[in-house]
């Protein structure tokens, strides 16, 4: 009888260590789990500072290869003006921070009008509108996305000045076309970006904002496309590097909502 | 662990549920029910009798199972990144006996992709249609076909995705709260009463019987619903139409034109073909219509209305935070049954969008 108690006894110890053992167990596999999602959520979110978020979302679901198309798109380049001589009267640490500054005021009026930053190209921005998603009002976008820059840039000159440190300015030229958008590089490294002459153009318009004086500047392709409501004046005509016709730009004066005050104020 | 969506920031709610008990009694007489939800929009009688008809457990699909339906949902919600809509599913899914380890488990293949053939074929799809960037064309189809499903399932399939999407919407736009639904199925009483509650939620998920229209369809998108000729999906959607267009809270012009710049951002030229026509017969010539939605604005419109064309422009894809801080700028500009119903137009906008380009129109 003994015997049968003893056996009892130690099957219920020895369930009740297999149950302890495999709650352990269950344990474990929980916080294996709950880390493999928290580390997948750091990586995504990591990812998300290297390239556009939705770049990240099709990069995990649909792979490498499946980031790339030919798309009619809207690029912008911003420049600093003047960053050799600023560099100069500037040390390091104040020139990163203004330098952040600006990308930051560029980034946030960007994203406000549904545009990506591609690129910094040291102290230029390339940014794309419609590369990504369809965008049938992407001119209107870049444009607006211009002005607002301008109207943050502003804001950000007055706490310089209030800081004792010089103002900056920015020249930004956009242009309209074809490129090829995707995941571009080696094997080892690539971003994601638009390439073909959008894209130098773009560039080649932004270093005429100088040249003219202007710190907003769009081509032609861009007006065709843009909001009759925008202020636009074009300016002459000039030749530029690598292009067989001379280019017609507009400088961007004011956005429609102006437009509209003007004319509602007679 | 709860949702993955959990840190997916969220504003406070836009809207005060109001409850209204006449409302209500009308909602379930003509309905058969008025859950709690329904009085966040009450202001807009069309939009709670439309979300309670399209309750996809609710008699409506005749052909696709309920785990194919609980996969897209989560799929779904995911894309819209809708707290509220992924720990509704989530939660239905842990009542109905799910452990949280088979959800955990469940989500981590759906990350990975590594799902059975069926399964990761209606995924995928369930995934390219809610983001339509670019549109889903009928070459999308191919590899549901390919897994094994017919045309029919592969209708029901689509439309459970604009289904979601349109909740997701409603749900997300005006920052519904989730956290009662995210913590409902850990709590004691859900844990104690969960054999009587998976029960009653088999209960409540009713398989639909093929259904007629009560008169062919008409007006815009009619080619579409005859697409679901015979289905129950059909007329849930049809009458859903007819009430957005009879409502008088919004203008008619307005509302076709939210549903066109809709249609436009996705690049779907059908739906632009038959809101064209609802815009004609409004009496809005094809040029001046063109000219507002090529700019979001113009002559003829007021300020109202041109914060209702960009409004609807900003719920084609978007992160939740930003959308609801749009929603609240136009919250602050419009009565509560106005914003109701513009939410309610974007939201059945946005999936009949999708849906037409998934469904294209037999040749």
């Amino acid at each position: 009888m003994n015997y049968a108690y003893a056996l009892v006894l130690l099957a219920l110890t020895a369930a009740a260590g297999l149950f302890a053992w495999q709650q352990h167990r269950l344990q474990k596999l929980r916080a294996s789990v709950e880390a493999s999602a928290v580390e997948l959520q750091r990586l995504q979110q990591s990812c998300a500072l290297l390239a556009p978020a939705g770049v990240v979302e099709r990069l995990f679901s649909d792979g490498l290869e499946s980031i790339a198309e030919h798309k009619v798109f809207t690029a912008m380049f911003t420049d600093l003006v003047g960053y050799t001589a600023l560099a100069e009267r500037l040390d390091p640490k104040t020139l990163a921070g203004v330098l952040n500054g600006y990308f930051q005021l560029v980034s946030d009026s960007v994203a406000e009008h549904r545009g990506r930053v591609g690129t910094f190209l040291g102290d230029g921005i390339l940014v794309f509108f419609g590369a990504l998603e369809p965008n049938p009002w992407q001119c209107d976008d870049a444009a607006q996305a211009a002005l607002a820059i301008r109207a943050a840039l502003e804001r950000y000159n007055a706490e310089l000045e209030r800081a004792g440190l010089p103002r900056i300015a920015v020249g930004v030229g956009i242009h309209r076309g074809p490129g090829l958008a995707g995941l571009i590089g080696s094997r080892d490294r690539r971003e994601y970006t638009v390439v073909g002459p959008t894209l130098n153009l773009a560039a080649r318009v932004q270093a005429l904002t100088r040249e003219h004086g202007r710190d907003i500047l769009l081509t032609e392709s861009v007006r065709e496309q843009l909001d009759p409501r925008f202020e636009l004046m074009p300016m002459p005509a000039v030749p530029v590097k690598g292009i067989a016709e001379p280019v017609v730009t507009y400088a961007v004066l004011g956005g429609r909502e102006g437009r509209a005050r003007m004319k509602a104020e007679g | 662990m709860a949702s993955p969506l959990l840190n997916v920031s969220w504003d406070q709610c836009l809207l005060e549920p109001a409850p209204d008990r006449q409302a209500e009694a009308t909602l379930r007489r003509e309905t058969g029910a008025a859950p709690g939800w329904v009085r966040y929009f009450l202001s807009c009688p069309w939009l709670p009798r439309a979300a309670i008809r399209l309750g996809i457990d609710n008699k409506l699909l005749v052909h696709l199972d309920f785990p194919t339906v609980d996969l897209i949902a989560l799929v779904v919600s995911q894309e819209h990144s809708c707290r509220y809509c992924y720990a509704v599913t989530r939660m239905q899914l842990r009542i109905l006996g799910m452990s949280e380890e088979r959800m955990q488990q469940l989500e981590q293949r759906l990350a990975s992709g590594d799902l059975e053939p069926r399964a990761a074929a209606a995924a995928r799809f369930a995934r390219r249609m809610s983001r339509s960037t670019p549109l889903v064309t009928s070459q999308d189809l191919e590899p549901m076909r390919a897994a094994g499903y017919g045309d029919a399932e592969i209708r029901e399939i689509a439309f459970v995705v604009a289904c979601i999407a349109f909740f997701n919407r409603i749900c997300t736009i005006p920052a519904l709260p989730p956290q009662s639904w995210e913590q409902l199925a850990d709590r004691w009483f859900a844990r104690l009463f969960r054999p009587l509650l998976a029960r009653s939620m088999r209960g409540m998920r009713k398989r639909g019987q093929p259904a007629l229209f009560a008169r062919p369809p008409e007006g815009p998108f009619a080619g579409l619903l005859r697409q679901f000729e015979g289905s129950p999906i059909g007329p849930v959607l049809a009458s859903a139409l007819e009430d957005l267009w009879a409502s008088p809270i919004l203008s008619r012009h307005c509302k076709a034109l939210m549903f066109a710049v809709v249609g436009r951002g996705l690049g779907c030229e059908r739906s632009r073909e038959e809101v064209a026509r609802v815009l004609e017969a409004d009496g809005l010539p094809p040029v001046d219509a063109e000219r507002i939605l090529a700019h979001l604005g113009g002559p003829g419109l007021d300020a109202d209305e041109t914060a209702l064309l960009a409004f609807a422009r900003d719920t084609i894809w978007y992160e939740p935070i930003q959308i609801q801080r749009r929603a609240r700028e136009l919250r602050e500009r419009l009565s509560a049954a106005q914003f109701v119903e513009a939410l309610g137009v974007v939201a059945l906008a946005n999936s009949l969008c999708r849906l037409c380009a998934a469904l294209p129109p037999p040749p």
